[in-house]
């Protein structure tokens, strides 16, 4: 894409001081209020996982998504494969002219499975190793899909909340002329309510992944070996694909029980100060892999980055995206971060999701309780 | 008053052309206690080429000296020569108006005290004018008073104007066998000498704006910065709050170019634009040219600020201020305010030779950094920034300068973010940013004869840029630029001057950029950018810009100027050789002594301008190691069109309307392996009209109001849509005012009004405002149009008191500028939820009082 972004470094200089000197001052005053990522107050997709970050052509690749939300409601997923190799590997491209393959959608799923076109794997310029990127997209819907203005299905709903007609399977879901020329997305399913009228991020999300083909390279997803609650390894409720098809999963909890997660609850006295609860993804440092398609770019092979993003159902974190390896200063042995307890008891739910940046992907969720703070018992 | 003893005949000039025409010189002549004249300067000249002939005759002159109490005085009076052509001249001329005997039916006594303390103020020159222009002149004793005698009736103008003094002026009417009694009181002037901010300088550029000290001083929310009066002027937008930005006529901030005495410095304005890197107090000029500067100026298409440096202040002065004829004193100036505090000393080291030492340190670090860290954040070192200044300067006659000076800035920021973002969990660390600069400069200027003056300079300096945050991030340049400047003017006739210059500038540099890489191949796409493993880059070299210019200043009449010229640049890291012509032209339809229309002395100027502006690519659009190697140069084409209009005394109407066309623009696209390629695709314009009535500054008021309406547009690519600039600006009208009450106070308040700032906004419903990106867990908003939002109106008051106390030795002055006073929360821009289904304003500084105090002798 091109820009009229030039470099300036007089703007640059003066920029930067700017935002150093807003930031100085800005910083200590009060902001807006923002929902934060890491607490999930809205139906929210928090991750997905690919059985192969890094596919073959021809390869068969399974795809698992893990949403949830703050309450238990019907819900509607579709994933949709219809494009490989946009131009610059820009996933928007996908939608705009001719789809690049037949378009599959599956809806009502929380898998999908694919297989990578024979010939996905294109030549590059110069001395780039060829490799070739399939793109899909999915979504959830608190709510029922339309797509062009027509239902998809009229049954849905079904048992457990989660939405009926599982496996329900479109080839015919027409891509062509999907944006409105604004970059609107208007040719993936739209999520309506009961009254027809558009349902807003707070009930509707799509994401799209994308999954790079290469001969010879791998990347195999990194590992979440155990969850740490103020240093004590708990009680895990799911890794990986065990999570997956359990949203609004409450714990039956009624108090701390032993290897349950135990939080103590935060006070709601103004200018208290909630007690900091260590809560740790262990990630294992030996799913840390080397980046060999990035030897082009950085003349030798570097190891992968990865991050952990955690989330809950209730209370905070002081950090909700925490750092595990960067080629530059290696693994981050602490990538634990601090829990904020809500100020009711009750059950919690906390999950944590990995990321490596070559789509790689993995996941572990806790439950947990948290009790009345001591003086209040 | 003295008595004209024997008069001296001025020759008329032989080199005015065939019109021969009428010419009235009146001066100011200085007549000693002898009755000889010391000194005869013009003060106003119909036609030029007679101030020389003029001022030789005037210095012949011999008078009976002015009594004083009985006492021989010396004084200055008002004189006027008329010049005749030789065919029509009267063979014994005649005396001057002014030494026509009056007759003696009244007189005028009175004294002169300071305001305030009703202290006398001697050795004050008091002017009166009769209703046929004669002049008589009184200079007050040790107690303030004077006294004229032998005035006719009627109605006499009296002004006084001593120096460090406000000036007075008034009427006053004389009875026949009577005394007419009066006082007067004046008011100290903040400082001795005006600053000119000039808009653009007659007569090699288009049109001239002047802003005096005390306008400079007193414009509300600049705590009295001149540099930051600036952008209180037309033709300038609004920067975003905190940011040291000049935006000039819809050009981008690195579009316009800073000088100090014709040497480029980097920056300005100090950390978030709270003061500039120059103090007031230095400052003799400020030379700013919105748009169509001259030949001398170059390597930028927007605008040119010029601060000049004055020469070190040697006047010695009386008791409570007044002015004397001595030199060789020195003076000092201390002020502190609730930001920083700086301190000036001036004065003489020998003959010839004078000195100035400045300098400031701001002190925000010793209260943001506990407020800081209270807030959480793990402070190393609060913004801090200081400035400094040493002159040397050198003067054996009128007309020759010769400067040294040692100047800079520093500013510096250093923290720890224990809690990064949660969109960027490898930004944590160490976060720093210095900025630095620092020049040697010697300049020398120099009539070498009447015909040929020179104006040279040359200046070594260092810059420095260093940004860091964590281990990802890493910015260090380090350069020497050196600076070459020398330009030769040549009268070649009396209606024509020749300008030949060069302006040279070598810039050696280091760089080392540590920064993650275009995304690679096989990496997930918006994956936050601390996660990408860096890059580390390194650089050295010289960046070599030699320029050529020549002007002609073609004045053929009082009327008409003409101003053409040519520069051509060559910048040796992008091979490109730039051709610059430029032209611009005046004419005045009605000069002062024209009875126009609406007035005489109302004068109209029309004045227009067209010419080429050539900006090499930036350094990193060019080096091979970040850019593209030959990449062309950016070009604007400017073109202007306005008129001057004198309404009265005091009121002046200006009205400039611009087109700009910036064609090309250097623009970036994506490479191969994502890599950024550099090319010449882009395109802009901009048109405006610029208004500005200004009542300049009279014994009590001044102010402007100013408005600027404008569009600036720019294009990617020929086949790409227009959007608007960042900084467009369609609304921007400022009115401020300064009133004097009385007894040392002032109180003066800006009103601004502006466009709000430009977003590019996300989409609402029914489409969603962004998507999610699985596979970094991150969410790419979905755009609208770029930069197709406004947001709302900006509009701030500034309001600011001053109270100036005068004492016999020094001179104090304490003040309030509170900004923003009723506390608007201005909006700068949007801040996003994590998944852009929430949106808030993000607004700009509230309520912002800066108490100061400043003492100088």
């Amino acid at each position: 894409m091109s820009s009229a972004k030039r470099g300036k470094w007089r703007t640059v200089r003066a920029l930067l001081g700017a935002s150093l000197a807003t930031a100085s001052v800005l910083g200590t005053s009060c902001g807006p209020m923002l929902s934060t990522v890491g607490v999930v107050e809205s139906l929210r997709i928090l991750g997905l996982r690919k059985s192969a970050p890094y596919a073959r052509p021809g390869e068969v690749v399974r795809l698992e998504l893990l949403w949830d939300g703050p309450k238990r409601t019907p819900v509607q997923r579709f994933f949709g494969f219809f494009c490989v190799n946009p131009p610059n590997d820009r996933f928007e491209l996908c939608l705009q002219g001719e789809p690049s393959l037949p378009p599959r959608f599956v809806f009502n799923e929380d898998t999908f499975e694919l297989k990578i076109p024979e010939d996905a794997v294109r030549p590059q310029t110069g001395n780039e190793t060829p490799y070739g990127l399939a793109v899909v997209f999915y979504g959830v819907c608190a709510g029922r899909f339309t797509v062009g203005g027509e239902p998809i299905d009229d049954g849905f709903g079904g048992a457990g909340g989660l939405g009926g007609a599982s496996g329900e399977e479109r080839n015919d879901v027409p891509t062509s002329g999907t944006t409105d020329g604004r970059g609107h997305f208007t040719g993936l399913p739209v999520c309506i309510d009961d009254d027809g009228e558009p349902v807003g991020s707070e009930g509707f999300v799509v994401g799209y992944s994308q999954i790079f083909v290469y001969p010879e390279f791998r990347n195999p997803n990194p590992r979440i070996l155990d969850f740490r609650v103020n240093g004590r390894s708990v009680q895990v409720d799911c890794y990986d694909e065990e999570c997956v098809g359990r949203a609004f999963e409450i714990p039956d909890l009624d108090g701390c029980a032993p290897g349950v997660a135990c939080f103590q609850a935060c006070s709601e006295s103004p200018g208290a100060t909630c007690e900091e609860e260590r809560v740790f993804a262990v990630v294992d440092p030996d799913s840390v892999d080397l980046d060999e398609a990035s030897y082009v770019n950085y003349g030798r092979e570097i190891e992968e980055s990865q991050w952990v993003s955690y989330f809950t159902d209730r209370g905070g974190f002081t950090s909700e995206l925490r750092l595990v390896n960067d080629s530059a200063s290696g693994f981050n042995a602490d990538h634990s971060t601090g829990f904020l307890p809500p100020s009711k008891p009750g059950p919690v739910r906390i999950w944590a999701v990995v990321r490596d940046n070559r789509g790689g992907a993995s996941w572990a969720r806790i439950s947990g309780y948290v009790e009345p703070r001591k003086e209040e018992r | 008053m003295p008595e004209l003893e024997s008069y001296v005949a001025p020759v008329y000039p032989e080199e005015i052309g065939p019109e021969r025409p009428r010419a009235i010189v009146r001066l100011q002549l200085t007549v000693e206690v002898d009755g000889s004249v010391s000194e005869a300067s013009v003060t106003e000249a119909s036609h030029e080429g007679f101030d020389e002939a003029a001022t030789e005759a005037a210095r012949s002159l011999k008078f009976r000296p002015a009594l004083v109490n009985g006492e021989p005085r010396k004084v200055k009076i008002g004189f006027e020569y008329q010049f005749e052509p030789p065919e029509i001249a009267q063979p014994e001329p005649e005396p001057a108006p002014a030494e026509v005997p009056a007759v003696t039916w009244g007189d005028l006594e009175g004294s002169v005290f300071l305001s305030g303390p009703d202290t006398p103020l001697p050795g004050v020159d008091v002017l009166v004018i009769d209703p046929v222009g004669n002049q008589y002149t009184a200079v007050t004793d040790e107690e303030g008073r004077f006294r004229i005698e032998g005035l006719s009736p009627g109605v006499y103008r009296v002004q006084i104007q001593p120096d460090g003094f406000e000036s007075y002026q008034g009427d006053e009417s004389i009875t026949a066998g009577e005394a007419t009694a009066v006082t007067y009181r004046l008011a100290p002037q903040a400082a001795e000498n005006e600053i000119i901010v000039r808009g653009e300088r007659p007569p090699r550029e288009v049109t001239k704006r002047t802003l005096q000290r005390r306008e400079i001083e007193r414009i509300p929310g600049t705590s009295g910065d001149a540099l930051r009066s600036i952008q209180s002027l037309p033709g300038v937008a609004r920067p975003p709050a905190l940011a040291g930005l000049l935006i000039v006529r819809g050009s981008a901030p690195q579009d316009t170019g800073y000088f100090v005495d014709g040497t480029s410095v980097p920056l300005i304005y100090h950390f978030g634009g709270l003061s500039s890197v120059i103090p007031t107090e230095l400052l003799d000029r400020i030379d700013f040219y919105p748009g169509n500067f001259s030949v001398r100026y170059g390597r930028v298409m927007g605008g040119i600020v010029d601060a000049g440096f004055r020469s070190p202040n040697t006047d010695c002065y009386g008791p409570y201020g007044a002015p004397t004829e001595r030199k060789g004193c020195f003076h000092g100036m201390a002020q502190v305010d609730l930001i920083d505090a700086r301190i000036l000393v001036q004065g003489p080291i020998a003959k010839n030779w004078t000195f100035a030492v400045a300098g400031r340190r701001s002190y925000i670090d010793t209260w943001l950094k506990p407020v800081l860290e209270s807030a959480g954040a793990s402070v190393t070192s609060a913004p801090v920034y200081y400035d400094y200044q040493v002159l040397v300067d050198y003067s054996s006659e009128p007309g020759e300068r010769l400067s040294l000076r040692f100047y800079g800035s520093d500013d510096r920021f250093e923290t720890i973010i224990t809690n990064p973002a949660a969109s960027e969990p490898g930004f944590g660390g160490n976060l720093r940013y210095a900025t630095a600069f620092s020049r040697v400069q010697a300049l020398y200027q120099k009539d070498l004869t009447d015909r040929v003056s020179i104006d040279a300079q040359l200046s070594v300096g260092t810059e420095s840029l260093d940004f860091g945050l964590g281990g990802n991030i890493r910015f260090d340049l380090r350069s020497i630029p050196v600076y070459l400047r020398s330009e030769i003017g040549y009268k070649i006739h009396r209606t024509l001057r020749a300008n030949l210059g060069l302006d040279f500038s070598l810039s050696p540099y280091d760089i080392f950029v540590r920064v993650p890489p275009p995304l690679p191949r096989g990496q997930t796409a918006d994956q936050p950018l601390s996660t990408r493993p860096s890059i580390e880059s390194s650089d050295s070299g010289a960046v070599f810009r030699p320029a050529w210019y020549a002007d002609l200043e073609w004045q053929p009449t009082a009327r008409f100027r003409f101003v053409p010229g040519l520069r051509v640049d060559f910048s040796r890291d992008s091979g490109q050789t730039d051709v610059s012509p430029r032209v611009t032209a005046r004419y005045s339809l009605f000069l002062p002594e024209d009875d126009a229309p609406w007035g005489k002395g109302r004068t109209t100027v029309l004045k227009a301008g067209v010419g080429r502006f050539a900006q090499p690519p930036q350094f990193q659009e060019s080096s091979p190691q970040f850019g593209t190697p030959g990449v062309g140069s950016n070009f604007a084409y400017h073109y202007s069109l306005g008129v001057e209009q004198g309404l009265t005394d005091h009121l002046d109407l200006t009205v400039e309307g611009y087109y700009k066309d910036l064609n090309p623009l250097v623009s970036s696209a994506s490479g191969e392996n994502n890599k950024v390629i550099y090319d010449t695709e882009g395109r802009g314009q901009v048109v405006g009209l610029e208004t500005w009535l200004k009542y300049r500054a009279d014994e009590r008021f001044f102010g402007w109001v100013s408005y600027t309406l404008s569009e600036s547009l720019r294009q990617d690519r020929p086949d790409q849509e227009k959007y608007r600039f960042q900084y467009d600006q369609t609304h921007n009208l400022i009115l401020l005012g300064s009133y004097r009450l009385g007894r040392g106070w002032e109180i003066g308040a800006r009103f601004r009004v502006v466009s709000g700032q430009l977003a590019t906004p996300t989409v609402g419903r029914p489409a969603l405002p962004a998507i999610f990106a699985g596979d970094s867990g991150t969410y790419v908003a979905i755009e609208g149009p770029r930069y197709s939002e406004r947001l709302p109106l900006f509009h701030q008051v500034d309001v600011r008191i001053d109270k100036r106390w005068q004492f016999r030795d020094f001179r104090l002055n304490a003040y309030l500028d509170v900004q923003n006073v009723y506390n608007n929360a201005a909006v700068e821009s949007y801040v996003y939820g994590f998944d852009y289904s929430q949106k808030a304003y993000n607004t700009g500084l509230p309520i912002l009082p800066s108490l100061g105090l400043r003492g100088e002798f």
